[in-house]
């Protein structure tokens, strides 16, 4: 187990709103293998985003982050400072966001991010225009030299996130954490952001977590997924064993809504109901409200992960007999 | 760059138009104004035939029309005529170019001042936003606003001169005499000029810092594993820059409000104390001199911000 390039145990994220902590992350493990493509997918508010940025610490001041274990490639992350953890993001881990025309410095052109992305990565600037003329070409930017000119408020999504992608692959980190990177793109752009995913995912060494609600997606890029709903994994394992004999009735509820429409566009929200408040949470299972299945004991009790590795799923239907 | 030429004619005809309307509406306010340079000069006793030719000679018997395209014409040549009462006979311009340097010195050292006590406050506050040092930035920030300018010349007159005499009360040295005796007796004038103005830049640059903060590109900046000096230094403060840059623009008008109250209380000698002495003295020339100057330097300075912005945000463009 030690060559895994992230493990986390019981991650827990808390906010404070108000007066009130309202927990978020509610105890999520996750482990990703070198290389690997680990698919986090759920509806929005299931808590995705903020398990992301609890592990790169990048919530703002009014978040708790717990964790029991938060190992990277063998060396434990918990007891770093700021200080000690900050050179570690984007060598190390580094992150993909959502909005990738908000992630650029408005006052700067592209030339400049990459320029310092070189300097982030070698400690000089030297050499940097050819090393940014590759990173732009690789990931399918026609013009490289005419962008590098170009200030952030004159690229298009597509074309933004294209860049922001090249800028972390330049870093060269061992974890990358891609946070819905298509969810703001059109169709076409988004289909060819996944093209561009599953190009980089064979020709890289950098291991991914996936963050998305789009079923399709999930499928196409990962090894294998976690399910996430009201803050808590409730399902995980391979692509194919998740997708093809889901063990958790919202996995199921997921596949379904997906079998249904076929290969069209779906989105996760066509299982009737919605999450449970986290200011409050349901004493039993979070599910138990929207489930098909629900017995007895899942409003009393909280199910644990059942199952044998490496297919596991949060609910009492998978318990061995 | 033929279109920052074009943006510039375009600003400069809009300027001229803009002082054409200003020194027509001082022009007729004088006039409407009682009194009479005549006899303000030569006395409320003088014979007629004496100010029968007063007038003559400073064409004040003429239309009113008549006066103001004389007037404009003059200045259209670059002549702003001579003074009628304070300094009878004497060019304008000889006035304007020996009291000019002393007003721009001022007002150039209280913006100075205002700037670099606001960079500090305003960066102070936010970075330690809700704490101990912001409250106090914060709350001497309001004082700064709510203190009246004269007010506050009196204050510091009573504190800085009179009771630790580390300044002079009164008086001031030209900086064409002497720069560092300029800085010197300028010191608590320029301060009562800059103590308002300091307080709405830092304010604004707090806002601004704090609007900047928030953004995403500072997160994913962060995700890069940029360090917080460099986060702050490239991403926030140079964004916050943008709206800094343009309220200290804005707030240049009031400057010079407040430059010919502080040059009364001060005794400088400058452009604000000539024009509100040439208001008492119905020097009409010279005061419409005056308020074209002021004009000139507000609408140069806005042109001046518009290209100091454009060159910080891309975004914006002539």
């Amino acid at each position: 187990m030690s060559d895994l390039v992230l493990e986390v145990r019981d991650l827990r994220t808390r906010f404070q709103l108000q007066g009130r902590g309202v927990e978020v992350v509610r105890g999520v493990d996750l482990s990703v293998a070198p290389a690997e493509v680990l698919g986090l997918i759920g509806e929005s508010g299931s808590g995705k985003t903020v398990t992301g940025l609890s592990i790169l610490r990048l919530l703002p001041g009014n978040a708790e982050v717990s964790s029991a274990v938060m190992r990277f490639k063998g060396r434990e992350l918990q007891d770093l400072d700021e200080d000690a953890f900050q050179p570690l993001r984007g060598l190390s881990l580094a992150m993909i966001f959502q909005n990738p025309v908000g992630a650029f410095n408005p006052a700067k052109r592209v030339a400049w991010h990459l320029r310092e992305i070189a300097r982030r990565r070698h400690g000089s600037e030297q050499g940097w225009q050819a090393g940014a003329r590759d990173a732009l070409s690789a990931v399918g930017i026609p013009h490289p030299e005419r962008v590098l000119r170009l200030y952030p408020h004159q690229l298009s999504g597509g074309m933004a996130q294209r860049i922001l992608i090249a800028m972390v692959l330049a870093l060269e980190p061992d974890l990358v954490i891609a946070d819905e990177p298509t969810t703001n793109l059109d169709n076409i752009v988004e289909r060819q952001i996944v093209a561009l995913f599953r190009r980089l995912r064979d020709r890289l060494n950098a291991a991914f977590i996936f963050i998305t609600h789009d079923m399709q997606i999930a499928a196409a890029l990962c090894d294998r997924i976690a399910v996430m709903y009201a803050g808590q994994i409730v399902e995980v394992g391979p692509t194919r064993a998740v997708f093809d004999a889901p063990r958790h009735p919202y996995t199921q509820g997921l596949t379904a809504t997906s079998l249904a429409l076929k290969q069209r566009v779906k989105r996760l929200t066509e299982i009737p109901g919605e999450l449970p408040s986290l200011m409050s949470p349901p004493p039993g299972c979070p599910f138990a409200p929207r489930c098909a299945k629900v017995m007895a004991r899942c409003r009393e009790e909280a199910p644990p992960m059942f199952g044998t590795a490496p297919h596991l799923a949060r609910c009492f239907l998978a318990e061995p007999a | 760059m033929s279109r920052t030429a074009l943006y510039i004619a375009g600003r400069l005809a809009g300027a001229a138009a803009t002082i054409l309307v200003g020194a027509l509406l001082v022009f007729v306010v004088m006039k409407a104004a009682p009194g009479d340079p005549a006899l303000s000069v030569l006395g409320e006793n003088a014979r007629p035939e004496a100010v029968a030719a007063f007038r003559h000679k400073y064409h004040l018997d003429e239309p009113l029309v008549g006066q103001f395209l004389y007037w404009l014409g003059g200045l259209l040549r670059g002549d702003f005529g001579r003074s009628l009462t304070i300094a009878g006979g004497i060019p304008i311009s000889e006035l304007v170019a020996a009291r000019l340097p002393i007003t721009a010195f001022v007002g150039l050292y209280a913006i100075a001042i205002a700037v670099a006590v606001s960079l500090t406050m305003g960066t102070i506050a936010a970075l330690y936003r809700g704490r101990a040092a912001d409250t106090v930035a914060t709350s001497v920030a309001v004082l700064g606003i709510s203190m009246p300018d004269f007010w506050l010349s009196y204050v510091l007159v009573f504190a800085f001169a009179l009771g630790w005499r580390l300044f002079p009360a009164y008086g001031f040295t030209s900086p064409v005499d002497s720069v560092s005796a300029a800085l010197y007796s300028g010191f608590l004038p320029a301060v009562a000029i800059a103590a308002p103005m300091a307080a709405v830049f830092a304010r604004m640059l707090r806002t601004s810092l704090l609007e900047a903060a928030a953004k995403e590109y500072v997160v994913v900046a962060r995700s890069f594993g940029f360090t917080p000096r460099f986060v702050f230094r490239n991403y926030i403060f140079r964004n916050a820059l943008i709206p800094y840059v343009t309220v200290i623009g804005l707030q240049v008008r009031y400057l010079l409000g407040g430059v010919v109250v502080i040059e009364r209380i001060f005794g400088i000698q400058g452009l604000g104390s000539l024009a509100v002495d040439a208001a008492f003295a119905r020097d009409y020339p010279t005061v419409q001199a005056c308020t074209v100057i002021f004009l000139g330097v507000v609408l140069t300075v806005n042109v001046v911000v518009d290209l100091a912005c454009a060159a910080l945000d891309p975004r914006r463009s002539l």
